[in-house]
């Protein structure tokens, strides 16, 4: 038997209050010489001794009542054994770990799940004994501690739990259990409590048999609680991909941006309308998915123009159900009003059509030459010696076909280029130094993600040729072609071409990327690879840009495959802007940002959740880093306290696994029996209560209380029938 | 009042007391009297009262010969008599008389009353004797018809304390073997004894020809018993002690206490013996009413 109150118990000396009364009364007695002692003695003799009985009988009942009133205050509870156990309602120190991953954000209507789970981490708080102390966690994928160690402050941990914030992070619950542990191993108190309050997401206990078992091992010592208080739902759509399906994306064009829907859930769905919206425009597009399988997702491609140049975000969106957060997703896009690329051409010819960067001019620029000016694409042809003293930071993207070699100094200033943010398109030729490239770009500067090697084909042998690969394309500047539908690049024959040896991990410099493989020929040869330098990117090519090796050039083909390339270089800057929930933005902004203070506006809010960083050099790069990014949505960064267009927006993605909200199965449920409390918390339910009880076991004063009513009507009853004269 | 030592009569304090009490009885008992009453005993004593026809049968010696003589006819004289009667006043002075709730003492009382039936006796020119007993007379003062005495009758009734209990029923007996000329015998008491025997006594009184009024004097705590909380009750007369609530006893004794009562009335009452009840809250007049009330009905 435990007692809550342990110290009310010393009222039951009271008990010797009636007595100590009765005593001191008999010595009050008053005296009397009295004449008639005959006729008193008669009564006396007839009366006396069940007078006695009946005040010995008062004084008993008295006794008890006061020591039943005694027992039912300091409050008796069933639990433990022994009266060691008494200090069962003694101070404790916990740690409360209040999951505040995505699907915290499920919701029944009213409330979340993470809105209930703060309702619960109150109660635990008000449900502990006086002089606990306790500390607030904030678990996802990551864990926070708010109040990092346990503190009997405890209206700083109302206020912290009061104030935590949903994230749209994933859920690792194992390091978060772990971690406490070792902090509980430290404190002192002999009552070390862990409250887990979560939705039960099995996502989130990947590792639940070891999570079991870290529990387990500190059971005696510890004492673990699972407040479940997620609602589960077998149904749960989500968009769980949007991306730009256009290579580019200039103004005033019609784009086209791919979503994939989800269906989480265990039934098909019907009729899921999808739309797509520009910043906080109306949207733009919408189309219905006819049906989803359980479990399947389904991709829809949707429409939009960008009517400005800059940053914008754009969100798409299912209808609203039980889980919102997953119900839209927002990526941020920079339009580009205009993209200039510099085309140095070791060999402009005596005609147009011998220059190296003729093709690829007109590829990129795919329109007739007086419609030129107006297109979004701006090509630039320039000399080997004009790009050693070309202003590199004012083309989007530089392409060096078959440029045998050039200076150290334009070689520093093209590193620098990429690492910054600039693209890189190299195209080999009869005219390259294969050794420059390899010692001097690839192996010292880490810019190529392959070396030349030996040159396969005989270009004036046109009768041997080879050619791309005609499927399994993989790598996002290909994989449109996925699509039968949309034609195959296998069509193109290459007669000529370098070995692309690709770069070894181990010898990757710092800023340089592993290299990637973006084409292949038939033979599996890579053709062409790519590689992130910095903030930049490389795309290296096997074969020459022009028609002196290949017939590519003048396959339709080119014409997208360049526009993707060159999109894949602009979108290495902008791939940035994209980023899971909880990552750290690291962005390069223009050098003329550098030292200034932004203001970082967070998704959903006004100027009151905003944050201000300042944009500083790194390696000579401006960098914009921020990593409050825990909630899914557009971020507004903007110059000190100006309104308008952002400077810049970028945008956090939820977790996918977020949206599977199946909970952790029953039998996992049942694991846990004797090694934790699993306590689930429906509505209705008094989880002060019920932890009070889980802590103290069943409270049984009102039994005292009863039976000291029961005293006190027994002993007014009683006296007052007794006191009357016979 | 304090109890005087009992032999010293010519202590001034005594004396003083003596007269006090003389005092308190003159007044009492003229200022009862004061216009309101006649002697009640009429006869054919000394003082003239009036006249009345003649009727066959009257005693011819107390015709008024002078009448006759002027007028022709006959009447009769009739005269104020003094009753020539003696009475015993006998004062129980036992140790249970000496209980009082108040501050007055049934004794206290006992003797006020006393002293004032004694007085308003001898205002009416007849004798009395006053004694004061316990277990036997403790003091006594004879016979007188003088008023002159009256003091020295206070002195008797003053000059007794006792420290015994009562044995009412050997003095009634002694009483009634030495007093041989019949008279009135005035018992005044708590009869805290047994009744059977005080009972018994006055039956002897009777058998002796005399008449006896009964004062049953008791204190209005023994008549209602009120007493509230714990008391340890000190009995008089050696009766030991008894501590109790007497509150939840209060019915128990009240039922014994009327019994007894009752027993002391009906066995007066079986024995012709007027029966007064006096509580010592009780106004001295409607005692004296209550005695005067006795003789009237016995001559009235």
């Amino acid at each position: 038997m435990v007692f809550l109150n342990p110290f009310l118990l010393f009222g039951g000396l009271a008990v010797a209050s009636p007595i100590v009364i009765h005593l001191i009364a008999r010595k009050q007695i008053k005296k009397v010489a009295w004449a008639a002692m005959r006729f008193l003695q008669v009564s006396v003799a007839r009366h006396q001794k069940m007078m006695d009985l009946e005040e010995l009988i008062l004084l008993i009942l008295r006794c008890a009542l006061l020591a039943l009133l005694a027992l039912a205050l300091a409050r008796p509870s069933l639990k433990g054994s022994g009266f060691g156990a008494i200090g069962g309602g003694g101070s404790e120190a916990a740690i409360l770990l209040l999951d505040n991953s995505g699907s915290m954000a499920q919701t029944d209507g009213a409330t979340s799940a993470f809105q209930r789970a703060q309702k619960a981490a109150e109660d635990v708080l008000d449900a502990m004994p006086s002089g606990s102390s306790a500390a607030v966690w904030l678990v996802s994928d990551v864990v926070k501690g708010v109040i990092p160690e346990p503190t009997r402050d405890f209206s700083l941990a109302r206020k912290v739990v009061r104030q935590a914030e949903r994230s749209d992070r994933g859920t690792e619950i194992q390091p978060a259990i772990r971690e406490a542990i070792d902090v509980l191993k430290r404190a002192a108190p002999p009552s070390k409590e862990i409250y887990l309050i979560t939705d039960g997401q099995a996502a989130g206990w990947k590792q639940v048999g070891e999570t079991r078992n870290a529990i387990d091992a500190v059971k005696s010592e510890i004492k673990t609680h699972l407040l479940l208080v997620g609602q589960g739902d077998s149904r749960n759509l989500g968009v769980t991909n949007l991306r730009l399906g256009s290579a580019l994306a200039p103004v005033d064009e019609p784009l086209r941006f791919d979503v994939e829907v989800s269906n989480f859930g265990l039934e098909d769905a019907k009729n899921i309308p999808v739309s797509l919206a520009v910043d906080s425009e109306p949207p733009g597009d919408e189309q219905t998915l006819e049906s989803i399988p359980a479990g399947q997702s389904k991709r829809i491609s949707l429409f939009i123009r960008f009517r400005a140049a800059g940053f914008h975000a754009i969100t798409a969106r299912i209808q609203a159900d039980r889980d919102p957060a997953d119900d839209q997703r927002v990526i941020a896009i920079r339009a580009t009003g205009e993209v200039n690329v510099l085309l140095v051409d070791s060999d402009p010819g005596a005609e147009p059509r011998d220059s190296e960067v003729f093709y690829l001019r007109n590829a990129l620029t795919p329109v007739p030459p007086e419609a030129r000016a107006k297109y979004f694409i701006k090509t630039k042809a320039a000399s080997p010696a004009e790009f050693e003293s070309a202003k590199l930071s004012d083309y989007d993207a530089v392409v060096l076909a078959d440029v045998s070699s050039f200076s150290n100094a334009a070689l520093e200033a093209l590193a620098k280029y990429v690492k910054g943010g600039g693209g890189l398109i190299v195209f080999p030729g009869a005219k390259i130094d294969p050794k420059f490239y390899n010692e001097k770009l690839e192996i010292e500067r880490g810019l190529l993600p392959a070396a030349y090697g030996p040159v396969r084909g005989n270009a004036e042998q046109q009768e041997q040729s080879f050619r791309l690969q005609g499927k399994d394309y993989k790598h996002p500047i290909v994989e449109v072609w996925k699509d039968p539908a949309s034609g195959t690049l296998g069509t193109a024959h290459f007669f000529k071409a370098f070995s692309l040896i690709p770069a070894k991990i181990s010898d990757i410099p710092g800023d340089a990327g592993p290299p990637a493989l973006v084409l292949s020929y038939e033979d599996g040869q890579p053709a062409v690879m790519e590689r992130s330098f910095g903030f930049g990117r490389v795309v290296q090519f096997s074969s020459t840009a022009n028609a002196a090796w290949n017939d590519l050039a003048v396959h339709p083909i080119y014409v997208p495959l360049m526009h993707r390339v060159l999109g894949s270089l602009l979108a290495r800057q902008d791939e940035r802007l994209n980023l899971r929930a909880g990552s750290k933005l690291i962005y390069a902004t223009d050098p003329e940002l550098a030292g200034k203070d932004v203001r970082i506006t967070r998704p959903g809010g006004g100027k009151d959740i905003s944050g201000v960083r300042r944009i500083s050099l790194v390696n000579g790069i401006p960098v914009l880093e921020y990593d409050e990014t825990d909630l899914a949505g557009a971020y507004d960064v903007r110059i000190g306290g100006a309104d308008g267009a952002p400077l810049l927006r970028f945008a956090a993605q939820p977790d996918l696994e977020e949206s599977k909200l199946q909970e952790l199965s029953p039998t996992d449920l049942k694991s846990f029996d004797g090694i934790a409390d699993v306590l689930r918390w429906g509505s209705g339910v008094s989880l002060h209560a019920t932890i009070q009880r889980e802590r103290t076991g069943s409270e049984f004063w009102i039994v005292f209380a009863v039976l000291a009513l029961a005293c006190a009507v027994a002993e007014t009853l009683l006296g007052n029938r007794w006191s009357k004269s016979r | 009042m304090a109890a005087p030592s009992s032999s010293t009569l010519l202590d001034p304090l005594a004396i003083q007391r003596a007269e006090h009490l003389g005092l308190q009885a003159r007044t009492i008992v003229e200022g009862f009297m004061a216009g309101a009453h006649k002697s009640p005993f009429r006869g054919f004593a000394i003082e003239f009262a009036q006249h009345r026809e003649y009727v066959p049968g009257d005693d011819t010696r107390h015709l008024d010969w002078k009448v006759l003589g002027r007028s022709d006819r006959y009447y009769i004289k009739q005269y104020e008599q003094e009753t020539n009667y003696v009475a015993h006043i006998l004062l129980d002075g036992s140790e249970s008389m000496k209980y009082g709730s108040g501050s007055v003492t049934k004794l206290d009382y006992a003797r006020t009353m006393a002293a004032c039936l004694a007085y308003l006796i001898l205002l009416q020119r007849d004798a009395v004797s006053v004694s004061v007993f316990d277990e036997k007379v403790r003091e006594h003062h004879p016979r007188t018809d003088s008023m002159a005495k009256i003091h020295e009758i206070c002195a008797t009734l003053l000059a007794f304390d006792s420290t015994e209990p009562t044995a009412i029923s050997s003095v009634l007996s002694d009483t009634a073997m030495k007093v041989k000329r019949r008279g009135i015998v005035i018992l005044i008491s708590d009869f805290f004894d047994d009744e059977e025997k005080v009972l018994e006594g006055i039956q002897h009184l009777r058998f002796g020809g005399h008449e006896v009024i009964v004062f049953h004097v008791l204190d209005p705590f023994e008549l209602d018993f009120p007493f509230k909380g714990t008391y340890e009750f000190d009995g008089l007369e050696k009766s030991g002690k008894i501590t109790t609530r007497p509150a939840e006893l209060r019915k128990s004794y009240l039922e014994a206490f009327n019994a007894f009562l009752d027993r002391v009335r009906l066995g007066c009452e079986r024995n012709g013996c007027p029966y007064v009840r006096v509580s010592t809250s009780q106004p001295w007049n409607e005692v004296l009413s209550a005695y005067l009330a006795t003789r009237q009905h016995r001559y009235g």
